[in-house]
């Protein structure tokens, strides 16, 4: 019994060792940034920003015709497009984000925002893994102690026979 | 004849539980589909608060009346507790990692459900260690009682000390309004019968065969 309540503790330990937590997805030339914008400068062609990361690191940033944006308003709606689609409504809203100090979630590359959207702490489609992993865990429980009871009874079973 | 129609019943609410928990259950809006851990966290930890109730109880009984009745009652109900209440907190910790961003924290929640494991696993070390000892038996006994006292410290944990656990919202003493829509509620009740059925049946089966290796350690 004592080996057996050290081997459940390890290989408990073990399984949440071995699972997976891959929620944002990036490239391998990507890098995620997660932090609030502290500055909005405006060019003719970009949106230069300075984005402050959640351990303090600044970034200076650029926001092209080609990253692609989602942004939570404050009434809740999702803000979906680039500069080409409305720049002027994107400024308004990221201004917006700025004096909210509105988390986001980057994807750059080369300091080229390639993805730029408003922070999820969880990822809720992908989170399906951590049930599975749950119920699997208790079933080993469950069937690890079923397992040692008949383990039990057939030692009782031998000991009656002599 | 009626153990065959308990175990064909805890059977088919398990079915149930998991149909309801996979197929009938719309996925919450918040959290997702780890939202449903909550039908397998909850009973199991109900379960496990229970076992070491009926462990603290069969334990003063044992120090009053020198029963083995009551001794080996109270190590099924341990060693049962044990595994339910490991799993409540293994399934515990793999729900916070999604929803609060780590496996554990040091909140008073976890910390006094991570005290009561330990408190079977201290039992059950001693009884194993020391199976004729009737001093050894004592010693277990009193430890199991004192363990019992981490019981409303678990339940209430959440309400005294408002961390990331969210608070108390199920049972007579919850400290506001239940939150659950029908859906929720109805799964929760038939997962808690399933598991307490499941709990049940596992600790009966457990404690027929402890009297038995008792008698046998008492002939030999």
């Amino acid at each position: 019994m004592n080996k057996l309540l050290i081997s459940l503790f390890s290989v408990g330990i073990l399984s949440l060792l071995v699972i997976q937590n891959n929620i944002i997805f990036a490239q391998s030339n990507e890098e995620i940034i997660n932090g609030f914008l502290q500055n909005i400068e405006v060019t003719n062609d970009k949106i230069l920003l300075s984005v402050v990361d959640n351990e303090g690191n600044s970034y200076s940033l650029s926001l092209v015709n080609e990253s692609k944006i989602g942004i939570e308003t404050q009434s809740g709606e999702r803000w979906i497009g680039n500069i080409k689609n409305n720049k002027e409504e994107l400024i308004k809203i990221l201004k917006e984000s700025q004096k909210n100090l509105e988390p986001f979630t980057i994807t750059t590359s080369n300091n080229i925002i390639t993805n730029l959207v408003s922070y999820e702490s969880s990822n809720i489609k992908n989170n399906l893994q951590y049930l599975g992993a749950s119920f699997i865990l208790l079933i080993f429980f469950i069937f690890g102690f079923v397992f040692i009871i008949n383990n039990r009874i057939k030692i009782i079973n031998l000991k009656l026979k002599i | 004849m009626i153990n065959k129609l308990i175990i064909s019943s805890t059977l088919i609410i398990n079915i149930l539980m998991l149909w309801m928990i996979f197929w009938w259950l719309p996925i919450d809006i918040s959290q997702g589909p780890v939202a449903k851990t909550i039908f397998i966290h909850v009973p199991l930890a109900w379960c496990s608060m229970i076992a070491i109730c009926v462990v603290a109880i069969s334990s003063i009984l044992y120090l009053f009346t020198k029963k083995t009745f009551w001794d080996n009652n109270a190590q099924a109900f341990a060693e049962t507790g044990l595994v339910f209440g490991l799993s409540a907190l293994i399934t515990g910790i793999v729900w916070a990692k999604p929803i609060w961003g780590v496996w554990w924290t040091g909140e008073a929640k976890l910390t006094t459900t991570l005290i009561l494991i330990l408190i079977y696993c201290a039992y059950i070390l001693f009884r194993s260690l020391y199976t004729n000892n009737e001093q050894m038996k004592n010693i277990a006994a009193i430890i199991a009682v004192i363990g019992a006292i981490d019981t409303p410290l678990i339940y209430f944990a959440a309400n005294l000390w408002q961390e990331a656990h969210p608070v108390t919202v199920i049972g007579p003493l919850s400290a506001e309004e239940t939150s659950f829509g029908m859906y929720y509620g109805i799964t929760l009740l038939i997962s808690v019968i399933a598991f307490t059925f499941t709990f049940l049946i596992l600790t009966t089966t457990r404690y027929k065969t402890i009297k038995i290796e008792t008698h046998i350690n008492n002939k030999e």
